[in-house]
């Protein structure tokens, strides 16, 4: 089965965004396919390099940079919604941004969804 | 990329208050794309979603767009799909006469029958 993930919430925001990284975990553990992560609204902060958690906590970011790593899963953060956030755009966004992530339109996501059999959201 | 008329589309169900942080903006948008790529979305306010059809809003005087600006210009963009929690406008004091006229009100078993139908669910 071929999933999209659309992770909406910020890594230390409540618990979806660790439950969107544990899920696509077991995801692909089970043997099925991710078309894309995207991360649309508040989640592109998730895309954000320079951030350091806590060392008693969980660094999602980190935990999803190895999962693309690891799998080759594409993991896209959405462009009007990191220009939105602060982040930048142009060459600035994607200097601001982790390696493993691809800035794009939502049109990346509307066309990973209409090859997918499942769509799942996760928010706070 | 096409989608046959005659296949579901997408679901987006939305569930965040209009000025609450920026999701309910963002699911306007996201609607607004899947329209933009054929893909004949349907957009169902529920919960706390439905206080985005408010008229009379004056979201400037916070520095916002109004939504009910934003959803009286859905048909414009071909999204004719608009529908609306019947118990959730109870719950926030709407009345029916306080909705665009292209917006229809659903018992809690058509959106039910709803959500099973179509091709995905995007909850936000």
């Amino acid at each position: 089965m071929r999933y999209t993930l659309l992770v909406l919430s910020p890594p230390d925001s409540g618990s979806s965004g660790q439950h969107a990284l544990e899920f696509a975990k077991a995801v692909n553990l089970a043997g099925h396919d991710i078309a894309c992560v995207f991360f649309y609204d508040a989640g592109v902060l998730t895309a954000l390099a320079h951030c350091e958690s806590p060392s008693d906590e969980q660094d999602i970011r980190s935990g999803w940079q190895k999962f693309a790593q690891d799998t080759g899963t594409r993991l896209v953060a959405c462009v009007a919604s990191a220009v939105r956030f602060g982040i930048g755009d142009g060459q600035v966004l994607n200097d601001r941004c982790l390696p493993e992530f691809t800035i794009a339109g939502l049109g990346e996501l509307i066309e990973s969804s209409s090859e997918s059999q499942r769509l799942l959201t996760f928010a706070d | 990329m096409t989608k046959n008329s005659e296949q579901p589309g997408p679901l987006i169900l939305m569930q965040s208050a209009p000025y609450a942080g920026s999701l309910a903006r963002s699911s306007l948008d996201l609607a607004l794309s899947f329209s933009v790529f054929s893909q004949r979305p349907a957009v169902v306010f529920c919960g706390d979603a439905v206080l985005c059809l408010k008229a009379e809003q004056n979201a400037e005087a916070i520095g916002r767009k109004s939504l009910r600006k934003v959803i009286d210009s859905l048909p414009l963009y071909d999204i004719d799909r608009v529908f609306v929690d019947a118990l959730s406008l109870e719950q926030n004091g709407l009345h029916a006469q306080d909705l665009p006229v292209f917006a229809v009100s659903l018992s809690s078993a058509e959106l039910q029958h709803m959500i099973r139908g179509a091709s995905h669910v995007i909850s936000l």
